[in-house]
């Protein structure tokens, strides 16, 4: 039976000013699954689009992605990092980009959380990507912050990130 | 909905269309395990159809579907991604008897498929879905692809059946199905 509205936005961040490093929603709960949208703009250097999950910055993170630019591929995996892999290196210094990650079931305590991430690099230029990628956090515990980052560098002022909650009926 | 998309790309805020996007059904599969998640009498009131399945699973093997109970060989799937240590794998198959959704393993580890099935109700023509799949379920065997099926027949759909290729559903797989509406 429908039960009425069910994508509801959590919250937004426009990022202002120059000293902005990561952006974290807190206080997470009522909700069956997460979705979250980040549009980048062009970072000072190229930089990896990073996810942590309730403050864990340990090595308790494994990923596996694949990308693709047009004319060739790559993937990449690895295990026991501190983090979770939204996209290789497709945050660059000229572009855009629009990530959309996935987490279902997240206030579950019983299981690990998975990751699922779709990032896109669109350019006129060869500078034009895509990418996807699952990661594993080793936790059981339910998620109630989602922090986005950029392995340390500067998120710049136009980014713009909203986290969505989904309820399952 | 046009002034929604103009305003996402006058100010950077994703949209929203009010009221749009509707839980029809969630299945948690308890602590006797399940051989499959099915979701019956889907109402044909929506556009499209979103389903977010979560998979534990009791041995090796695949996550599959099939609609509307149809087990003859009326599937075709493909896909692009990336499987254990292979680099970008491609492949697909025809005349199936049930889409392809992804590998899996016996793991703690839940594989993820998130999976859009547009103009379901249609009458017209073949239904065709997109999905995205993935899981880091052990290092031996990470996944991670973009996916799409084909269900050869014009008729609405009207069930989904979601299970695994041998085994059973472990307990904690969890499949929340969606409908979308249109304007």
């Amino acid at each position: 039976m429908p039960a009425g509205s069910t994508y509801t936005p959590i919250a937004t961040t426009t990022i202002s000013g120059s000293s902005t490093t990561q952006v974290t929603f807190s206080s997470i709960s009522g909700y069956t699954d997460l979705v979250c949208v980040a549009n980048t703009a062009p970072l000072a250097n190229i930089a990896v689009l990073q996810v942590r999950f309730n403050n864990d910055s340990g090595d308790n993170y494994s990923y596996v992605q694949y990308s693709g630019n047009g004319s060739s591929s790559a993937t990449t995996t690895d295990t026991a990092q501190n983090y979770a892999l939204a996209s290789g290196t497709l945050l660059d210094t000229t572009n855009r980009t629009m990530h959309i990650m996935y987490v279902n079931d997240y206030a579950n305590a019983t299981t690990y959380k998975t990751l699922l991430t779709r990032g896109n690099r669109a350019a006129n230029t060869s500078l034009a990507a895509v990418s996807e990628s699952a990661s594993i956090w080793l936790n059981t515990a339910a998620i109630t912050s989602y922090t986005i980052r950029a392995g340390g560098e500067i998120l710049p002022a136009g980014s713009t990130f909203t986290l969505y909650g989904l309820l399952g009926a | 909905m046009l002034n929604i998309i103009a305003g996402t790309f006058s100010t950077g805020t994703p949209p929203v269309p009010p009221n749009s996007y509707e839980s029809i059904a969630t299945v948690t599969v308890g602590s006797g395990g399940a051989s499959f998640i099915e979701f019956t009498s889907i109402p044909s009131t929506f556009e499209h159809l979103h389903i977010r399945y979560s998979c534990l699973n009791s041995t090796t093997t695949s996550s599959l579907m099939q609609v509307n109970s149809d087990t003859g060989s009326n599937y075709s799937y493909h896909y692009l991604g990336r499987a254990g240590a292979a680099s970008v794998v491609a492949g697909g198959g025809s005349t199936q008897s049930n889409i392809f959704l992804g590998n899996t393993q016996a793991d703690a580890i839940p594989m993820v498929h998130i999976i859009d099935i547009l103009d379901y109700k249609n009458t017209n023509k073949y239904k065709t879905i997109r999905l995205l799949s993935g899981g880091y379920q052990s290092a031996y065997a990470p996944w991670v692809g973009l996916l799409s099926g084909l269900w050869q027949n014009t008729n609405a759909i009207t069930s989904l059946k979601l299970y695994p290729g041998s085994g059973t559903l472990s307990q904690y797989s969890k499949a929340t199905l969606y409908g979308i509406k249109g304007v």
